[in-house]
């Protein structure tokens, strides 16, 4: 066969074989139900007066509240979180107020900058007179260059306004190095494919940076199930608290690749549940994030700031999800009467077994968590690999005190039969652990 | 009722014509959302985008009579829409089934022809889809992606290049 068709046949048969779902109808009708006809704009200089004329107002009859919050951020409440609120009120960033035009009408202004031990919180609010902010590249990119090198956003968080025509964000970049003071804000943008990049200069003043309220080296190792998980240290500023850890170091690392040991490479920043606790009461959990160096696996895990008057610290690992061998087959009969399997402990069952299409579909259940991650049906003999998993939905369950999530789905192996047997080699699920780490605080 | 009539309608705010008038044509509609997305939750979320941008802008809508190809310009970018949004967003919180490294790989093996596709710029493939995929001629492309002719042809043309280097078959000048 000629190799050049292919390219298209397979995605053209693909094309040709759907069918349109019959929750499009109601789809399409939901999406319109509460819309309006959109009402025809006030004329442009009516409605001009009129802002001219409430902001006047406003404005002379708050002068005093006004001054009080000349040294704030404003229209950020939204995507602050308390303690940025806090610290808000407090005056504790620096406005700096500098923009840089977009060739295409966008305007990025940055509004200030706050920064302590953990990160720099860079304001910005990006603006379309036009009204379609939605419609362009809504996060522009972002990089801080100082003297020595290049500080890289870490995340961000923003909000559309109602109408539009602006986005405020809140921008998250590795704090500049403690002799850094000219900084230039790289900004860059996408235009009908093309970038279109600015610069912002500013100078950072070390008067209103906050440092950090506590830092300590914890080494402490959680063994759990053959894998170690290391609690390095933690870093509290008033901003946030990161905690710093590792998998595996780099000799752990070593060891295991030699002795052909291949969990280590799945566990992910998400494997893990491990929380704060400061005077018994949990930090709300911000972030985090994974990467491979010379030091192996580490993690840093962020949560909200410490409360001012700290007494107790604690890091608990409740729940860790990781990789397991099954390497077990299991007969299954067409029909509802399947007995349920149990797998290292966990129960997976079995709801239907049933033909539909050309595809043998499974539908089973198992606690959330549980995941078949390596899964072959054999279908009279002959061995398939798993289609796609379809119709997913999970469940809470009432169990006594607690509850837990029952997640049903199916699975899609293509080509029918009167023998199957799924063999399954490999699975995730959560295992929990509960352990507790103190961290003395004097 | 013809297509005129339920455009009239539908700018009047009649919801359940322009309901009407998308379920006419939702086999077409779809499948060139299908094109773009590749999986039927987001054709379904792209067509709910569409049919409340096609309600509150159908007043500006000149021409009655060219309702459809204007609906599948803002089909087009609707989807052009949830593609960026999706490089952006990347859910860590599931593990798929079948998410086992070995299992990737077998999966690669299967789809070693689209290795070809990725030598392609992003907008040569969306020509090459449209044209092949859903057999739309060089004039409805133009509309619908609201591009010169031209553009069209010299896309398309520099996109077979790319795959016939690719490839290194025997090029077949009539497609």
């Amino acid at each position: 066969m000629n190799k050049f068709e292919d390219v298209f046949e397979q995605g053209r048969a693909e094309i040709e074989r759907l069918s349109v779902p019959d929750e499009l109808e109601a789809r399409l009708r939901s999406a319109l139900a509460n819309r309006r006809v959109p009402r025809r704009r006030l004329q442009q200089w009516k409605l001009r007066i009129a802002v001219a004329f409430i902001a006047f107002s406003l404005i002379a009859y708050n002068y005093d509240a006004l001054a009080y919050y000349g040294k704030q951020f404003l229209g950020y409440d939204q995507i602050m979180n308390g303690t940025l609120k806090q610290l808000n009120e407090l005056g504790k960033g620096q406005l700096i107020g500098k923009s840089y035009s977009f060739k295409n009408g966008f305007v990025l202004t940055v509004d200030g900058v706050m920064l302590d031990s953990n990160q720099l919180l860079l304001f910005s609010t990006l603006k379309d007179p036009a009204g379609k902010i939605d419609q362009g590249d809504m996060m522009p990119r972002m990089i801080i260059k100082g003297l020595t090198g290049e500080y890289m956003e870490n995340n961000s968080t923003g909000e559309i306004s109602a109408d539009k025509t602006e986005i405020k964000s809140v921008t998250s970049f590795a704090p500049p190095k403690f002799f850094e003071k000219n900084l230039t804000l790289t900004v860059s943008i996408m235009d009908k494919g093309t970038m279109d990049t600015g610069n912002i200069s500013f100078t950072l003043n070390r008067n209103t940076a906050m440092g950090y309220t506590l830092k300590k080296n914890i080494n402490q190792i959680f063994k759990v199930d053959g894998t170690k998980l290391h609690i390095d240290s933690i870093l509290a500023s008033p901003t946030k608290t990161v905690i710093n850890g590792s998998v595996m170091n780099i000799l752990e690392l070593a060891e295991a690749k030699l002795s052909g040991e291949e969990r280590l490479v799945h566990i992910s920043p998400d494997s893990f549940d491990l929380r704060l606790y400061a005077n018994d009461k949990e930090l709300a959990k911000q972030g985090g994030g994974m990467g491979t160096n010379l030091q192996g696996i580490t993690f840093n895990e962020d949560y909200d700031a410490l409360p001012p008057n700290l007494q107790k610290l604690e890091i608990k690992l409740v729940s860790l999800r990781a990789e397991h061998q099954v390497n077990q087959s299991f007969t299954l009969k067409p029909g509802l009467n399947n007995p349920s399997l149990s797998i290292l402990g966990q129960t997976i069952e079995i709801k239907k077994v049933y033909p539909s299409d050309g595809e043998t579909c499974i539908t089973l259940s198992s606690e959330d968590g549980v995941v078949l991650t390596k899964v072959y049906l054999l279908i009279d003999g002959t061995r398939v690999s798993l289609n796609n998993t379809q119709e997913d939905h999970y469940d809470k369950i009432a169990e006594g005190k607690s509850g837990k999530i029952i997640h049903t789905r199916t699975l899609h192996f293509p080509g029918t039969g009167q023998n199957l047997m799924l063999d399954i080699q490999r699975m995730t699920y959560v295992k929990t652990y509960n352990e507790t780490v103190n961290i003395p605080v004097s | 009722m013809n297509l005129e009539e339920l455009v009239k309608r539908a700018k009047e705010g009649d919801q359940e014509a322009l309901v009407q008038l998308v379920l006419a044509k939702k086999e077409e509609l779809y499948k060139l959302a299908y094109v773009y997305l590749g999986n039927n939750e987001d054709v379904l979320d792209a067509m709910e985008d569409m049919i409340v941008l096609l309600f509150e802008n159908i007043r500006r809508l000149k021409n009655e009579a060219s309702f459809y190809s204007w609906s599948k310009t803002i089909l087009v970018n609707c989807c052009h829409s949830a593609l960026r949004k999706q490089k952006k967003v990347i859910a860590m919180e599931k593990v798929p089934e079948g998410s086992y490294l070995d299992v990737f790989a077998e999966k690669e093996e299967q789809i070693a022809l689209r290795k070809h596709w990725a030598k392609l710029s992003e907008k040569q493939r969306e020509v090459l889809k449209l044209r092949f995929y859903l057999d739309l001629d060089y004039e409805s492309m133009a509309r619908i992606l609201n591009i010169p002719l031209g553009t069209v042809k010299s896309r398309i043309h520099s996109g077979l290049k790319v795959l016939q280097r690719s490839i290194g078959g025997e090029w077949v000048e009539q497609i």
